[in-house]
């Protein structure tokens, strides 16, 4: 049982300062998580998706274009894994709650919220900040629940079942939507939501 | 309810089978070899503990899935399935998985390893990888055990792997981490980590319902805990707040004090600043040489995403054989420390029956599992 406080996403922002992708999502997160009121141990719950693959063709893109040498460790992290947006929002926030990362393509954000729900249920953290960004468009969706009175429940749903909007494709969006209007249920890349009261 | 663990298998620079994998963990020497890239970083080089076939010079174009398949196979056969039962599930914590190649774009492309490895393990349960860099088979489990508590899944696949490939490299390089000489961690002269790959996966099941069935098992996991520790992107927080935390959840997840942990298999790579802090996280909770400490990092390298998965089966093995695994190339701990750390060679107890698994990750994220001597003989 869980309680959405609130939920913020960033516009499309087409075109991109740098290759370092993952620094411009960091600061993304950061700017989103300030409008969010944080209050005691707070979890992360990271929506990955299938951006992996696409962080790491920038980071070799970097790479080819300046050697290792043109990085520098901190940097690394911030600018170029996958870890790096959502490590930069609990080091900023100070946040020392559980930090987890679920890359199961379309089925990412579900998954997110299912494990921030268990974490909550469980006493493991007072909030939790679920959310995503992708690199193309670049995009970045935060929300923030504590324990309430939405059930959410979740099951399998057959691996071709449900396909994220193009515009939402970590479901992240229709997620927060149904937290706010339940009863809803949800279908991404397999996993079955039902949001209800 | 508890979690099972009902079968495991493993893959490491001391080779696939058990019982050759204990002997190396418990006795070295540390494999050491060297890891040359391709023509074009020909600058990147290092010293690592290679898979065999790896040192063979004999490896396929996507190591990482077939490793992934090969460990989930073999699994699920000591756990006594032919085949993933029905609604079976996996939680793979790979930090890489098949993406680290370099090269002139477009780089080849890679399908997502989840859905990859559910058609060839013909899996129909949740999946999901946890890409959470040297803590991600600790992930991996927790969220394993999760869908085991919660019904989701009666049988999980979960832990973790990783293979070395020039981006992990050319990074640790940069950050000046590895040794090149050997691991030794926790020792005044540790200069770094030695670069590994290989993993681990484990069969997790409802544990009342194993025994009912008078399957067997091997160990339970009894508690999981996650932090962060909110500090530095590289360096973690000096006190060891993240790991302290991991700690503390993990034993009230399983209802334990500090006093019921016999062993800490710690995260320990051998660098300056993690065992500083990962030490003051030991004397915060078990008190000044209050409980006995390993890193197997000294026989087997930093697996990445593998090492949990690698380490959680030293754990296992030191449940079964009431034996503590030594911290191999080390003579002593630093003094300042105060830990109790095992070294030489092995130590025997009485009586062994819950070992603690720790680890941190580069980013700050940091993890525990406690697991608990099964009630049959293996």
């Amino acid at each position: 049982l869980v309680s959405l406080l609130a939920a913020e996403a960033t516009a499309d922002t087409s075109d991109l300062p740098s290759l370092r992708y993952a620094g411009v999502a960091g600061r993304q997160l950061h700017a989103l998580a300030q409008r969010l009121p944080l209050r005691g141990e707070v979890g992360i719950y990271h929506a990955l998706g299938d951006e992996k693959a696409k962080l790491h063709a920038r980071a070799n893109a970097t790479i080819l274009a300046g050697g290792f040498d043109s990085l520098k460790p901190a940097a690394v992290v911030f600018e170029h894994l996958w870890q790096g947006p959502f490590a930069q929002l609990a080091i900023t926030h100070g946040l020392t709650g559980p930090f987890h990362i679920l890359e199961a393509g379309e089925a990412s954000g579900a998954l997110a919220l299912v494990t921030a729900v268990t974490d909550l249920g469980r006493g493991r953290c007072e909030q939790a900040l679920v959310g995503g960004f992708t690199v193309e468009p670049a995009r970045a969706w935060l929300m923030l629940l504590a324990p309430g009175a939405v059930r959410v429940s979740w099951s399998l749903a057959g691996a071709a079942s449900g396909t994220a909007p193009a515009d939402d494709p970590l479901g992240l969006a229709a997620i927060a939507a149904a937290l706010r209007a339940p009863p809803r249920i949800l279908t991404f890349g397999g996993a079955r939501l039902e949001i209800g009261t | 309810m508890t979690v099972a663990i009902t079968g495991f298998a493993v893959a490491s620079p001391f080779g696939a089978e058990l019982e050759a994998f204990w002997r190396g963990v418990c006795h070295g020497p540390t494999p050491v070899s060297r890891w040359v890239s391709e023509p074009r970083f020909s600058g990147l080089v290092c010293q690592a503990a290679l898979l065999p076939e790896a040192a063979s010079g004999v490896v396929a174009e996507d190591r990482a899935t077939e490793l992934a398949i090969d460990l989930a196979r073999r699994a699920l056969a000591s756990a006594g399935f032919a085949v993933a039962p029905t609604g079976a599930g996996l939680a793979l914590g790979t930090h890489w998985g098949n993406v680290d190649v370099l090269g002139m774009p477009p780089l080849p492309a890679r399908p997502p390893m989840a859905p990859a490895l559910a058609r060839a393990l013909t899996l129909s349960g949740p999946i999901t990888l946890a890409p959470v860099a040297c803590t991600a088979a600790n992930h991996a489990l927790m969220w394993a055990v999760d869908r085991v508590r919660a019904r989701d899944a009666s049988v999980m696949l979960a832990g973790g792997l990783d293979v070395i490939g020039p981006t992990a490299v050319g990074g640790y390089l940069l950050f000046g981490n590895l040794t090149e000489t050997l691991p030794r961690p926790f020792s005044p002269a540790r200069d770094g980590f030695l670069l590994s790959e290989g993993g681990a996966l484990f069969v997790l099941e409802d544990a009342a319902r194993t025994r009912a069935a008078g399957r067997r098992v091997l160990a339970e996991i009894i508690g999981v805990g996650a932090a962060h520790d909110g500090s530095h992107p590289t360096r973690p927080a000096v006190d060891g707040r993240g790991v302290r935390l991991a700690i503390e959840r993990a034993l009230a997840d399983a209802g334990l004090t500090a006093a019921d942990v016999g062993y800490v298999n710690a995260h320990s790579p051998g660098t300056q600043a993690n065992d500083h802090a990962e030490a003051a996280a030991y004397r915060a909770v078990f008190g000044p040489r209050g409980v006995p400490v390993s890193s197997t990092k000294g026989a087997l390298g930093h697996a990445q995403g593998g090492a949990n998965a690698l380490e959680a089966a030293a754990c296992l093995l030191a449940l079964r054989d009431g034996l503590l695994p030594p911290t191999l190339n080390v003579d002593a701990p630093d003094p300042a420390f105060a830990i109790d750390l095992v070294v030489g060679t092995p130590r025997p107890v009485a009586d062994l029956r819950n070992a603690l698994s720790v680890a941190a990750s580069i980013g700050g994220a940091t993890s525990a599992v406690i697991l608990r001597k099964g009630d049959a003989p293996w």
